[in-house]
């Protein structure tokens, strides 16, 4: 832009400001919108079919990839990644200030923040579908969406986009790309550039999922089921690239994480010192590598189902194939949202207590086994479709898998046995992440049952067991991971009293929203359903004020976290007195975490020194 | 921001890119995503029917989607001229445009299906097809066709095809002209393809016909 005229108040500025470029967040979309034209009427042009329309699904499909990689080369790779790579001189220079988080960058701090901040924008949008799906459920008929396709994609589009841009990302992506690193003792992660990419599918992704209505409604729910997604509007084609894309974007971020824990630990870190959250990480990322490109591939599949058309889900091939390549996915994804923030519990129960971490080999070993297990119990999401011979096997390893998921428990409740816990934001959102992962936990095992599944199958019990293990488990630990490390990401300290009216008012709302689900379920309330019978209208019409609660506490939670990011009182760089090594840095980290790459010599969690707990 | 870093841009006059450009063009983007996400529902179809007229003639664009019609309510006057151009926007399905009264119905195991309008508002009248794109069929039952558009294997004059209806492939067209008969009152549109599937999800609208 060459020049703005300036109105308004007189701010002391010139009358008229000079701009280098465009911003590169619209340049991204206008680039992603040529891109999405041209090809788009390239294949259209290309096309044999008779009709020769100009919106088909085969041009739709390959516009798509042509709008992604004019958002990508927009967003600034085109400068720093593209032209490089083909000899022209590197013009390119990091931005500074905000402005860096809205472009490309390669530094590993604010690829996070980037990754958080996308993360919240789908939580934001997700959430707001699922306000929408409580507002319908007000009533036992149709009066908010007028016919039931839209409450389904409604639901659709809450699921698929809390799964695959907040439950996955938030604490890998997000939190993961800003902290291992600096745990690892390193300056940076080990593919910056690529992860820089990476971090702009994610917004792609949760767009073209928010949008895919546009071209009709999918009524699958986040798991895109055949053969009914055959009889859906065009739509679930942009489901299967919006998530496909998401999913790149993990499979980026799994590789980047481990490589960086793998080579770029510091002198001295050994495995028996590494942190335990860049253990959750490392197990995290594994199953990311092993079962995100199977989904992938999966996807792939059904999308040429649909473009070719090919049968191979449909009646003459297997609809039964998808459900069980879905699900064989679909479980470790569970648990690819939950490790995280078992990691985390192990990682802030002993700094709050100041209490060595009580048998720190066992919190490992259960991140690893659960990683392990997670892959043998997928079809204990279809025993309706199973024979007793299949159903048994996988009924008894969805029990095991309780065991070393326990061991998170005991090494967080061990370490909390007889310390002294400080009992401040962070610590207090541990402690409810804890007691809503249990009833979840619990209700899992309950529902592993086969005769117990068969009965609760598809009834709000389920829904209030999967909420309670990843609002319950995964976002309590995310809010706790936010209000832990803000004075680091920040170097300002919340107050005690707002961040802890925020904090319980979520544990009450959330707890009275979905232990009502168990409920509900059990007196008959199906899911995937916008109108149920007249004598559930009462108790569904008091769970959703509950929920509007919920969702108003979230945003309280997240504007005060955000207000205290900029406008917070100044606070310690160490306020926690934590010996991991992102707290040796200085809060906020300069762009060079370490000015000299640090020697470890011992574990990070060793507080039998007796460290005052008074700061 | 808390974390500003030490570098300063060199001429204090030249900033990097603009915010203001940033915050309205992105907003702004999402603005226009968020209303064409709320077309059909409740609300967006309130501000559609605003500005249509009260009485409509002349050439009117019906617009076929998965699974609604835009617009879903018109007002036409008996004896006006009236041409539709019926567009299928749909990418991947195919859409007809039938206009009548009650259903005719089948009993079928899963209940009762709805096949078609009972009574058909195109018996009798006078219709020239200008234009056509493709088209898939177009059935025309008791309608007196007159078809400008050469060749036209698509055109089914034969008995017992069901009601007036022309079924659109995915981005076809067709163009056709009338004049209003004297049939006043309430009449539906709608398009039954798919096994019904398409009316029940909303692929229906009203016409109120009124009298000369």
């Amino acid at each position: 832009m060459s020049s703005i005229p300036q109105t308004g108040v007189d701010t002391g500025r010139p009358l008229t400001r000079r701009y280098k470029r465009m911003a590169p967040v619209l340049r991204g979309l206008l680039w992603a919108l040529i891109g999405y034209m041209v090809v788009d009427m390239i294949v259209a042009f290309l096309d044999p079919g008779p009709t020769h329309s100009l919106f088909n699904l085969v041009s739709l499909t390959f516009a798509w990839v042509g709008g992604v990689v004019g958002w990508t080369l927009g967003i600034g790779t085109w400068e720093s990644v593209v032209r490089p790579a083909f000899g022209y001189p590197m013009k390119w220079k990091e931005t500074v200030g905000w402005r860096r988080y809205f472009e490309y960058s390669t530094n590993h701090k604010v690829i996070g923040i980037q990754y958080m901040v996308s993360s919240l924008g789908g939580f934001i949008i997700a959430g707001t579908a699922a306000m929408l799906m409580r507002l319908q459920l007000m009533d036992d008929r149709m009066w908010f969406f007028p016919y039931s396709k839209y409450y389904l994609v409604t639901v659709g589009i809450h699921g698929t986009i809390m799964m695959f841009s907040v439950a996955t990302v938030f604490m890998v992506g997000g939190l993961g790309n800003y902290l291992i690193p600096m745990m690892v003792g390193s300056n940076t992660s080990a593919f910056s550039r690529l992860s820089g990419v990476s971090v702009w599918f994610v917004p792609a992704g949760i767009l073209t999922v928010a949008f895919s209505p546009l071209l009709g409604a999918w009524t699958t729910g986040w798991r895109g089921y055949e053969p009914l997604a055959s009889q859906d509007g065009s739509g679930i084609i942009y489901y299967y690239l919006g998530v496909f894309i998401l999913l790149m974007s993990s499979l980026i971020v799994a590789a980047n994480l481990v490589a960086t824990i793998v080579f770029r630990r510091a002198p001295g870190l050994t495995w028996n010192r590494l942190p335990m959250y860049a253990w959750g990480m490392l197990a995290v990322s594994f199953l990311n590598l092993i079962w995100i490109p199977e989904i992938m591939m999966t996807f792939v599949m059904a999308l040429l189902d649909k473009i070719v058309p090919l049968p191979m889900f449909q009646s003459t091939g297997s609809p039964l194939v998808y459900l069980q390549m879905f699900w064989l996915f679909g479980h470790p994804e569970v648990y690819i949202v939950v490790v995280p923030a078992l990691a985390l519990w192990m990682e802030i129960i002993p700094v709050m207590g100041r209490k060595t971490l009580f048998a720190r080999q066992w919190g490992v070993i259960g991140l690893v086994f659960v990683m392990l297990l997670s892959g043998m119990v997928w079809a204990h999401h279809l025993f309706p479709t199973q024979q007793n011979a299949t159903i048994l096997p996988f009924s008894f390893f969805t029990e095991m898998i309780s065991i070393p998921t326990g061991f998170a428990f005991m090494v967080s409740i061990g370490t909390m046995w007889k310390s002294k816990m400080r009992l401040n934001t962070p610590s207090i959102l541990i402690m409810m992440s804890m007691f809503n992962f249990l009833i979840g936990g619990l209700t899992g095992v309950f529902l592993a049952d086969p005769a117990v599944n068969m009965q609760l199958h598809d009834t709000f019990f389920v829904v209030g067991h999967f909420h309670y293990t990843i609002i319950g488990g995964m976002v309590f630990s995310s809010f706790a991971a936010m209000y832990y490390y803000l004075p680091k990401f920040s170097g300002r300290m919340y107050n005690e009293k707002w961040a802890q009216l925020g904090v319980y008012w979520i544990f009450l709302a959330f707890n009275a929203t979905f232990f009502q689900f168990f409920i509900l379920g059990l007196r008959g309330m199906n899911r995937w359903v916008p109108v149920y019978p007249a004598y559930l209208r009462a108790q569904n019409f008091e769970v959703s004020i509950f929920a509007f609660l919920l969702g108003f506490g979230f945003l309280y939670n997240i504007i005060y976290i955000i207000y205290v990011w900029r406008r917070g009182e100044k606070v310690d760089e160490n306020p926690w007195q934590s010996k991991t090594l992102e707290w040796t840095t200085s809060s906020p980290p300069a762009d060079i975490s370490f000015e000299e790459i640090p020697t470890v010599t011992e574990g990070f969690y060793d507080y039998s020194d007796g460290v005052s707990t008074e700061s | 921001m808390s974390d500003n870093l030490v570098n300063q841009p060199e001429d204090p006059e030249v900033e990097d890119w603009s915010r203001r450009q940033f915050l309205i063009g992105a907003g702004g983007a999402l603005a226009v995503g968020a209303a064409a996400l709320a077309v059909n529902s409740h609300i967006g179809r309130f501000f559609y029917n605003l500005s249509m007229p009260a009485v409509q003639k002349g050439l009117i664009h019906v617009h076929e989607a998965d699974f609604y019609f835009l617009p879903n309510k018109m007002t036409w006057r008996v004896g006006d001229r009236i041409t539709i151009k019926q567009h299928n926007e749909s990418v991947s399905r195919y859409h007809e445009m039938q206009i009548g009264r009650g259903f005719d119905s089948v009993q079928t195991l899963l209940g009762t299906q709805r096949q078609q309008f009972k009574t058909d508002f195109w018996d009798g009248v006078h219709v020239t097809i200008l234009d056509a794109h493709a088209v898939d069929n177009l059935v025309t039952h008791h309608a007196i066709v007159k078809c400008d558009v050469s060749p036209h294997p698509w055109l089914l004059t034969g008995p017992g095809l069901g009601n007036f209806s022309p079924t659109l492939e995915p981005g076809g067209w067709v163009m056709y002209e009338f004049t209003v008969p004297d049939k006043p009152g309430i009449w539906h549109y709608g398009c039954f393809v798919q096994g019904y599937i398409h009316y029940e999800e909303g692929m229906k609208g009203t016409i109120h016909i009124l009298p000369a």
